[in-house]
């Protein structure tokens, strides 16, 4: 992989999957931390769904064993309309480089397309923000997990199987 | 499944992300958006010999398969890669298959230790 990938990515990150789920199914595995602790990096995640509540990624006790701190990503919640969209502000604190960044912007959008059939865009506004950019879009490789893909392709096997990756 | 003889093939995601990813310009377009994400049909015509409406008929295959998701901002229309479908492809298809290499290889290291 090229060093200078940080200069190639756009200020802008868009993901989409198609999940075999309602709307609500899918929301509920995003913004409840019984659902979002399941998949993924399988950290638990707490939202306080109204503006300006708190978004907090809480490390499981196997990543505070590797050294990450208790609250691995936080933010605020900007926009809430369930079960159809929530935009919030992102911030990572894993790495000294992404903590050292401004606050992104992160928008999830639900639209049923069929009964049961949910398309899922997250679009993660990265400006100013090119170490962070670098790891939700996966290219940190092994190391760091696969970003939204891995998460959203994960997010798609339990809704769908019932059962995560991880498990 | 309760008619057994009529077996029904439907167009899954996978197909249609094979099918956009086998040919050239489709390729080429992807890793246009690859090298810098966020760009207009202008843009991506640039460097192609091929007429706007070929262009724009390529981005479609690619859309269709969720490779290519476009975004309005303000007055223009921006393509952006979407990784996750090629992710899907990865979990389901590639993963499989090294695994089944790895345990192959398992097996041969745990024969060969029995015999010695």
């Amino acid at each position: 992989m090229s060093t200078t990938t940080a200069t190639n990515l756009s200020t802008t990150q868009v993901f989409r999957v198609y999940i075999k789920a309602d709307q609500k199914a899918v929301w509920d595995a995003i913004t409840d931390p019984e659902w979002n602790a399941r998949y993924g990096y399988q950290a638990r995640t707490e939202y306080e769904l109204a503006p300006g509540g708190a978004y907090r990624v809480v490390s499981s006790p196997e990543m505070m064993s590797f050294g990450a701190p208790e609250v691995l990503i936080d933010g605020e919640i900007l926009e809430v309309d369930p079960p159809k969209r929530l935009v919030q502000l992102w911030h990572a604190n894993f790495d000294p480089d992404t903590i050292a960044e401004p606050a992104t912007r992160l928008t999830w959008e639900l639209v049923e397309k069929a009964p049961g059939m949910t398309e899922v865009t997250v679009t993660h506004e990265l400006a100013g923000a090119p170490a962070t950019a670098v790891f939700v879009s996966g290219e940190k490789g092994a190391e760091a997990g696969g970003g939204w893909s891995w998460i959203l392709s994960d997010l798609k096997t339990l809704l769908e199987t019932g059962a995560s990756m991880n498990d | 499944m309760t008619n057994q003889s009529h077996i029904l093939i439907p167009v899954t995601d996978d197909d249609r992300v094979f099918k956009a990813l086998a040919d050239p310009t489709r390729r080429h377009l992807l890793d246009r958006l690859f090298e810098r994400d966020g760009r207009t049909l202008t843009e991506l015509e640039s460097d192609l010999e091929m007429t706007r409406f070929g262009v724009m008929k390529h981005l479609r295959v690619l859309e269709d398969a969720s490779l290519v998701v476009t975004r309005r901002e303000g007055r223009e229309k921006l393509h952006f890669l979407n990784p996750v479908p090629i992710r899907l492809i990865h979990d389901r298809w590639i993963d499989k298959y090294t695994e089944r290499q790895v345990s192959a290889l398992t097996d041969l290291k745990s024969k060969l230790e029995e015999s010695a």
